[in-house]
């Protein structure tokens, strides 16, 4: 070691010094040329050796590699803490600029409650398919108990594209595909979704095309209960865990017990509002027990098999879950409606 | 069908209150549309007392009425002489401007030049039944100006209810009063009926010549009534409920059909001629029915007549005919209750165009027994009490094939089973009792009463034992039924795929409109054959089922553009239809397609390399979702559609198949629309693609070995294809190409005017050991040595 004071000892002061000064790895790199660098300062310490007495050689050698050590540790340990600091090399960046991109896409409300619905459905063991929107006149009518001269019928103005080929008034013509297609077996569990049409003429609640999601299930213990059960688990997945239901006797050609049933009003939690006409329920969709006639056409034993079904007007779900108050607003697809959702 | 509540609780007892009422209704079935309470909506009619009464001049039926409405504001208003109005009385006064629960709106009107302010109300008009003269008299001038709920206790209300068409026994305020009584546990009270007081032989034969159209038919001589106007208690019900009264006689026949639900008929006797015949329109005959519409033997089906010995008199339980009706002189009436078949009705209505609150009873089905006696009888007995009749004939009933009772068997087993809660024999019992079944004790012969034509079979009974229970009885409870899988389709996911990658790259998924105009047949539409019309559309925009989801994609373009969009990036995905053929017989087609537009600026956010989107943006985001769809990379070829500009329409092909199109809107499209941008179109066709996708991945090793990697640059003329060029290279390079990429195209300055420059970048690689760089050379080789052959490409420096 050579004692303090002397070149070497201050080459090394000077040197640990002014790394430790540095701000950048170019000024650090500038500092390993000066003292360590071919015609560096610590370098040109070495060449001395050769000029030494033999007696001291030894040692001096030993202070300039532990000199050397020093100093490459010290840049070593200096380009850590600069690395983390570093600035940028070239113009600085204005971080707030708005980023370059194309704006998120979306999906339509009416797809996106469609799949919510789907998707709780799935998880209770309904399986989707698609059918047809140009129906004939037996699975839209006849197949679900409502023959030509039924008065159930005068309930749709039905479009007619060709003789018996009509637009569908409901996706609750699936019924009968499903159970034929499944040559007997049972219990099934189905659900489809898809357009409806009917003559209507178009206010803020009514629209000659609309989407319907529809469901059934059949088996030899199917009941009413099990209805209740399903849209429970619907209506909770869908509005919340608070959600109510409330059942009403109703009508259809093609369910006998018939129930129309309420949610409790997703906005006012039953206080009261516009939205339920201060009734505290929603109207949200019909449902029942399979008619006989109805199992019969698809082709099952109606002695021995027993179902539910329902079906939702996608449209006015997906209305009541954001609360929008014209139907029409679904279907003029103006930009700023679609990015709300 | 509107219900005064009042009118209702007649039949029941003991009389509930106003509010439980209104809540029973929707617990029986009966869809209350509207509940009008009168005590709140009678606010708008106040008590005004008469302070002079002079008759209108040019008149003789109406008076010009000084009403003072409030103190010291006098209103003038020209009453007709409905009932008789003095001076110095209140009465209920609608001033202008307000509308009544019946539905009337009071105007300013001016009759004979003199203006009217306001209207009397007689209490039908406001909805009320009445109890006195039809119409609230007030003496205690400290009623003066008080609006009418706070002069006196108004506890009615009009109810405006969807009776199910399953449910015609409930088209009478009888059927309905029964089931609430079921309901609620409350006592149904019948109208007594006194026999007649006095009997004559008058009768009238009667012949049914179409017992399926007349399944019983049953006619009463009635004589010596007056035709004058109804008392006020039954005309105010049936102004009450939407009925002009008419005479005590025609009103009669519309409060039992009210009461009952069985439509009745009134000929005045000296217009039958001999006897009654039931039977259809025979050729030539004609018919000029109360609204003064003529009706005629049919060339298919004739109309069901009621004939005399000469001609048809009415339109069989639709409508009666002008001459054979009530006049002010009929002295002797035919009294007609019978029972049609419903299905006859309801097609001879819908032919004809003619329908009544009659054939609206018949066409959903009456009762042939017991109600249609009990309302003939209610009817007779009125026309005595109420009409002045001073003798009644034998009942004439012809009825060839008595309606059975059906009879059913039902087990509290079978009802729990159903329902899937527990229901034991005596709640079964209990409950279809008092709806009017007879049961037996085990339940296993149930008869059920004819009026009940919707009770076809045991599941009825099951929901009318649920109804009496009440639906919230029915608690939530998974079935104890084998479990299933929910599945979906692989059509379905390949929507959810595609939606998710166009969401993803920036789109917006639309809900089109399937209905389109006539207008553009076929145009963009890749589908052959003929379009799908709508044979009964609802207006000229809903006439055609869409071939194409394109203009629907370039309409809503246009919406947002008149918002001040700038970029469109729209997608679709729904189906598309066309039939094979003109031919009406030929089944048409549905297709699922996708449909996606593109234009306006590149990126939405972009305030330094501002560039508008064009077709290459368009068809990689095609790439895009065929890739993530998972089927083999499609080829495009050039192609001309309708609707596309001409040279930048291309067929996306799979495997040989067309699966969709790609190009330009035609700028004649976007101009009309005020779209100033290019806009590009694609639609594929959903369902192929899903069946063309490829299966399940299979993993392949990874290379291991260096690629090498050549550019070339060359001219080529500016016809070739680069997919030409990109074959050649292909063709050419040997087994270690292994993939070639377009880096660069250049038109212009330095390139002769016919040609374009290209670059590509080639990448070689072996599987098993690294490719000497001789092997790559000779390979480039080959390529600018085939590319110069078979495409005149020359290498550029």
């Amino acid at each position: 070691m050579q004692p303090i004071g002397s070149p070497l000892s201050d080459l090394l002061d000077r040197a640990l010094t002014q790394i430790s000064q540095t701000d950048s790895l170019a000024a650090l790199e500038q500092a390993r040329v000066q003292y360590l660098g071919k015609s560096g300062e610590l370098t040109a310490q070495m060449k001395l050796l050769g000029g030494l007495p033999p007696e001291e050689r030894k040692a001096f050698g030993q202070a300039v590699n532990t000199s050397k050590g020093r100093i490459e540790q010290a840049l070593e340990e200096r380009k850590g803490a600069v690395q983390q600091t570093a600035k940028p090399a070239g113009p600085s960046l204005d971080v707030t600029l708005p980023g370059r991109r194309r704006l998120a896409g979306r999906v339509h409300p009416i797809t996106a409650t469609a799949e919510a619905m789907k998707k709780i459905l799935l998880g209770l063991g309904f399986s989707y398919d698609d059918y047809p929107d140009i129906e004939s006149e037996y699975y839209n009518f006849d197949a679900l108990n409502t023959p030509s001269w039924h008065p159930a019928r005068d309930l749709h103005d039905t479009f007619y594209v060709g003789p018996g080929q009509l637009l569908r008034t409901h996706t609750t013509a699936f019924q009968a595909r499903v159970m034929r297609a499944s040559s007997g077996q049972t219990p099934i569990r189905a659900m489809t979704t898809g357009r409806c049409y009917r003559a209507d003429d178009i206010d803020a609640s009514h629209y000659p095309i609309f989407q319907q999601l529809d469901v059934f299930a059949v088996g030899r213990s199917i009941t009413m209960a099990d209805l209740r059960w399903t849209l429970t688990e619907l209506a909770k997945g869908l509005f919340g865990p608070e959600a109510q239901l409330r059942f009403r006797p109703s009508y259809f050609p093609f369910t006998t017990p018939s129930a129309e049933v309420d949610v409790s009003c997703v906005v006012c939690r039953q206080q009261g509002c516009a939205l339920c006409s201060r009734t505290g329920w929603l109207e949200v969709l019909g449902s029942g027990m399979m008619r006989p006639e109805v199992l019969r056409a698809g082709g099952l034993d109606p002695e021995k098999h027993q179902g539910f079904a329902f079906g939702i007007g996608v449209d006015r779900i997906t209305m009541l879950r954001h609360q929008i108050n014209d139907i029409r607003l679904l279907y003029d697809n103006e930009e700023a409606f679609l990015r709300q959702f | 069908m509107i219900v005064n509540t009042g009118w209702l609780l007649d039949y029941l007892s003991p009389k509930i209150p106003l509010p439980d009422l209104l809540t029973a209704l929707p617990r029986v079935g009966l869809d209350v549309e509207a509940a009008h309470v009168l005590s709140r909506e009678l606010a708008s009619v106040r008590v005004g007392f008469v302070r002079a009464k002079r008759p209108l001049e040019g008149t003789t039926d109406k008076f010009v009425l000084d009403v003072e409405v409030a103190k010291g504001e006098v209103r003038q208003i020209i009453c007709a002489s409905a009932h008789p109005i003095e001076a110095g009385w209140g009465v209920p006064v609608a001033l202008a401007g307000s509308e009544l629960p019946t539905g009337i709106t009071i105007h300013e009107e001016h009759f004979h030049g003199v203006l009217s302010q306001g209207m009397i109300c007689l209490d039908g008009e406001m909805g009320m039944t009445a109890k006195g003269t039809g119409l609230q008299v007030f003496h205690d001038e400290a009623v003066l100006g008080k609006y009418l709920p706070e002069a006196m206790p108004i506890t009615e209300a009009l109810v405006h209810m969807k009776v199910y068409p399953n449910r015609p026994d409930c088209l009478g305020l009888i059927g309905i009063a029964r089931e609430i009584a079921a309901l609620l546990g409350l006592r149904l009270t019948l109208p007594e009926i006194p026999p007649p007081v006095a009997a004559s032989d008058a009768a009238v034969p009667v012949t049914i010549k179409d017992r399926i159209g007349c399944t019983r038919y049953t006619c009463q001589v009635i004589s010596g009534v007056k035709v004058e106007k109804s008392a006020p208690w039954m005309a105010s019900r049936l102004l009450a409920t939407g009925s002009r009264p008419i005479n005590n006689v025609v009103d009669i026949t519309n409060f039992v059909m009210k009461e009952w639900g069985q439509p009745l008929h009134a000929f005045d006797l000296r217009n039958v001629r001999k006897k009654i015949v039931v039977r259809r329109f025979k050729t030539g005959e004609s018919l000029r029915l109360l609204d003064a519409r003529t009706i005629s033997a049919a060339e298919e089906v004739s109309p069901l007549a009621i004939a005399d010995a000469r001609a048809p008199m009415a339109l069989a339980g639709i409508m009666g005919g002008e001459f054979s009706g009530i006049a002010d002189q009929t002295a002797d009436v035919l009294l007609e209750a019978a029972h049609f078949e419903p299905t006859n009705i309801r097609l001879t209505s819908r032919r004809l165009g003619v329908s009544s609150d009659s054939s609206y009873r018949f066409e959903r089905g009456t009762d042939p027994n017991e109600t249609l006696e009990a309302a003939r009888n209610r009817a007779s007995a009125l026309l005595f009490s109420e009409a002045g009749a001073n003798s009644a004939g034998p009942v004439v009933d012809v009825y060839p094939k008595k309606a059975k009772r059906a009879v059913f068997s039902l087990s509290a087993e079978r009802v729990s089973g159903y329902l899937g809660i527990p229901v034991t024999r005596e709640q079964v019992h209990a409950s279809l009792t008092a709806l009017g079944y007879a049961c037996s004790e085990n339940l296993k012969r149930i008869h059920v009463p004819t009026r009940r034509v919707d009770a076809t079979d045991a599941v009825v009974l099951i929901e009318d034992v649920a109804r009496v229970i009440g639906y919230e009885a029915i608690v939530p409870r998974a079935a104890a039924e084998t479990p299933t899988s929910g599945k979906t389709s692989t059509l379905d996911t390949a929507r959810a795929t595609a939606r998710t990658c166009l969401t993803g790259n920036g789109f917006l998924e639309l809900r089109g409109v399937p209905l389109e105009p006539l207008e553009g047949e076929a145009q963009f539409s890749q589908l052959p054959g003929a379009s799908v019309v709508l044979q009964n559309p609802l207006n000229t925009d809903l006439a055609r089922v869409r071939r194409s989801l394109v203009p629907f994609l370039v309409k809503t373009a246009a919406v947002n553009a008149r918002r001040r969009a700038t970029t469109f990036r729209y997608f679709e995905i729904d189906k598309i239809f066309s039939r094979p053929a003109e031919d009406l017989a030929k089944e048409p087609v549905e297709h699922w397609a996708l449909g996606i537009l593109m234009g306006g600026a590149a990126t939405d956010a972009d305030w330094s390399t501002r560039r508008e989107a064009d077709f290459f943006d368009l068809k990689g985001t095609v790439e895009s979702v065929l890739e993530m769809l998972r089927v083999p990379r499609p080829v495009f070829e050039a192609t001309d559609i309708d609707g596309y500009l001409a040279g930048t329409a291309a067929s996306v092909v799979i495997a040989g198949e067309r699966m969709g199109v790609i190009g330009q809107i035609a700028p004649d499209h976007l101009a009309s629309r005020k779209i100033l941008n290019a806009v590009f179109a694609a639609e594929l066709f959903l369902g192929k693609l899903v069946a063309s996708a490829l299966a399940t991945a299979r993993y392949e090793p990874l290379p291991r070995f260096p690629g090498i990697f050549r550019d070339l640059s060359f001219v080529v003329k500016k016809d070739v294809a680069y997919a030409a060029i990109e074959n050649a290279i292909r063709a050419a390079a040997g087994p270690y190409l292994e993939a070639v990429d377009c880096i660069d195209v250049f038109a212009g300055k330095g390139i002769a005017a016919d040609g374009r420059s290209m670059a590509v970048s080639m990448a070689f690689r072996a599987a098993d050991r690294t490719l000497a760089s001789e092997e790559v050379a000779s390979a480039v080789d080959q390529v600018i040595a085939h590319l110069a052959k078979s495409l005149g490409a020359e290498l550029r420096g």
